[in-house]
């Protein structure tokens, strides 16, 4: 019996767990998720998830037609099966290309993602209006690869983190799952629009203060313009090709030729308000010429950039490479430590404009996991600790 | 991408991402670890154990690969410290011993190609036995099982090699009664 035929035996091996195994499972899901939320979830309630639950991904996106026909009577069969039908190139495509268009100012960015021949992996390139960035980004080995064409300097930075980078596909991709997930979600589907010359049908699908609209060609149901709206956040997808055919050297993680290398490190976890801190100082002093930006937001990021490196070719900031590279890292900790900041942290920015060093002016507060009172960070990033009633307003 | 974001949810705190999790990839867990240790109790225990390792470790956890392969790996390293802390050699599945014995065999389904390579499987030694289970069960590759098993390529190699050798001989020999 040769390999091969050995393997597609075993793949046909099946077995059910015993139910005191399931129950035993049950508990611990129950005890390690009230450790972490205290909130209990009730360890039979779960059992019965976990004899039920199917949710593979070919699995979920069945769950959506089910749902959207028995809670969705506003809908006929033909919209439900269309919205499955909409969605499932966004979950399954090996590679995605993409433009991006941000709210702010329309800046654009164009992105592609691959999976295939064991290669997982993002391109970006960003014109920031003084230069273009290529960021590449190796999932696998969690290395990114950010390029310099203007300056011929490749940074090479090993990051360490809990969780996935963002590269706009996979946001996307974890929305449409919440959605799905989302009992008190709802999808409308809009009038037909003529979108890049093309007729397409339009899906809004609405859960919290998230919004996901995606036009499809009408005929292939492929879609060709996706639209996220995050409090007030909008990003918009277009030029979206998936499953394409891919140059793979696009992707690699080698330096150009004739490229200086600069290497750090980005550690992601176990990130601490001391992370926030100095992101906010580096902010203020190296990126904002002293003052705090409007938002803590990588656009109002990318609208200081311009300033930033006319600063740097007039010598009025100096920096080396190495320091570049840290100072932008220190904002990326920044960011992620307010991304994993849980809702009842109730957390702040109220920096805008504020000149560093302030001493009067508070421009952040939050409330730290089991803490009673507030932290509130002011101009100068002292730190004092105060209850709700005594909050800025 | 799927196992990124329920890992995320897990760091969160969700139960039901630890839930989906399980219900994702118990049974692969609980073949290799029946078929590892011809003891369905055990492996039963042995899972549970991976999945109370895994819940108390996942707000550092970082998931470099294949959370399906590190989870296969996890049992086969306890699977691996269960066998060496029984120290006894499992005794070889004859057909008749098969036959009487009610053990974990009966509780993997399949057709009787699919059990006989199971009883085939139970008669290699445990090292060949856990190299062919992952290499072919759990799709590592050879070099990934030595990088997870702290072995050499070469070891990893030989051991799926005679493992496999030694597999079609049985199977084999089985054919020709």
């Amino acid at each position: 019996m040769r390999p091969k035929k050995l393997d597609k035996f075993l793949l046909n091996l099946e077995t059910e767990p015993t139910e005191g195994l399931n129950r035993r499972i049950a508990a611990l899901i129950g005890k390690a998720a009230k450790q972490s939320s205290g909130t209990v979830f009730p360890a039979v309630a779960l059992w019965r998830r976990i004899m039920l639950s199917k949710m593979t991904k070919v699995a979920a996106v069945i769950a959506i037609v089910v749902v959207c026909i028995l809670a969705f009577n506003l809908f006929d069969r033909t919209s439900s099966v269309t919205w499955a039908g909409v969605i499932e190139p966004l979950l399954k495509a090996q590679t995605v290309a993409f433009d991006v268009i941000t709210s702010d100012r329309g800046m654009v960015s164009r992105t592609r993602y691959v999976n295939q021949e064991g290669l997982v992996r993002s391109r970006q390139e960003i014109d920031t209006g003084v230069g273009k960035a290529i960021n590449i980004f190796d999932f696998d080995r969690s290395l990114r690869l950010t390029l310099s064409p203007e300056k011929k300097v490749a940074f090479f930075t090993d990051v360490q983190t809990e969780s996935p980078t963002q590269v706009h596909i996979g946001p996307i991709r974890e929305l449409v799952t919440k959605i799905q997930e989302d009992p008190d979600f709802t999808i409308e589907q809009l009038d037909d629009q003529v979108i890049e010359g093309q007729s397409a049908i339009v899906f809004k699908a609405v859960a919290d203060n998230e919004t996901l609209t995606v036009w499809a060609d009408a005929e292939t149901l492929i879609p060709i313009r996706l639209e996220k709206v995050i409090q007030g956040q909008s990003v918009v997808l277009s030029n979206i090709r998936f499953d394409y055919d891919v140059d793979l050297s696009l992707f690699s993680m080698d330096a150009p030729d004739g490229y200086s290398t600069v290497q750090g490190q980005l550690d992601l976890t176990d990130l601490s308000e001391k992370d926030l801190l100095e992101g906010l100082r580096v902010w203020a002093q190296i990126f904002g010429d002293g003052q705090f930006p409007p938002m803590l937001t990588s656009m109002a990021l990318m609208m200081q950039i311009p300033a930033y490196k006319q600063r740097l070719a007039e010598g009025t900031l100096v920096l080396t490479e190495q320091q570049k590279l840290d100072a932008g890292n220190q904002i990326t900790k920044l960011m992620t430590y307010i991304g994993e900041m849980q809702p009842q942290q109730d957390w702040h920015y109220v920096g805008a404009s504020i000149l560093f060093g302030d001493t009067e002016k508070p421009i952040f507060w939050y409330k730290p996991i089991d803490s009673e009172t507030y932290r509130v960070i002011y101009g100068d990033l002292c730190v004092k600790d105060v209850s709700a009633e005594e909050l800025p307003r | 991408m799927e196992d990124r974001y329920l890992v995320l949810q897990c760091k969160r705190g969700c139960g039901d991402a630890l839930a989906q999790i399980y219900a994702k990839y118990r049974k692969d867990l609980l073949i290799l670890a029946t078929v590892l240790l011809c003891d369905r109790a055990v492996a039963e225990d042995i899972v549970h154990d991976v999945f109370v390792h895994f819940a108390e470790t996942v707000p550092t956890f970082r998931l470099t690969g294949s959370l399906k392969g590190f989870l296969l790996t996890c049992v086969a390293n306890r699977a691996r410290n269960h066998n060496k802390a029984r120290r006894s050699v499992i005794p070889p599945l004859t057909n008749s011993a098969a036959e009487d014995k009610k053990g974990p065999v009966e509780h993997l389904l399949g057709n009787e190609q699919v059990q006989r390579l199971v009883q085939a499987l139970n008669q290699l030694p445990y090292e060949q036995r856990e190299t062919v289970m992952l290499q072919m069960y759990g799709g590592m590759s050879l070099r990934g099982i030595a990088k997870k098993l702290g072995l050499s390529p070469n070891t990893v190699m030989s051991r799926y090699r005679y493992g496999l050798g030694k597999l079609k001989n049985l199977l084999n020999g089985d054919g020709d009664r």
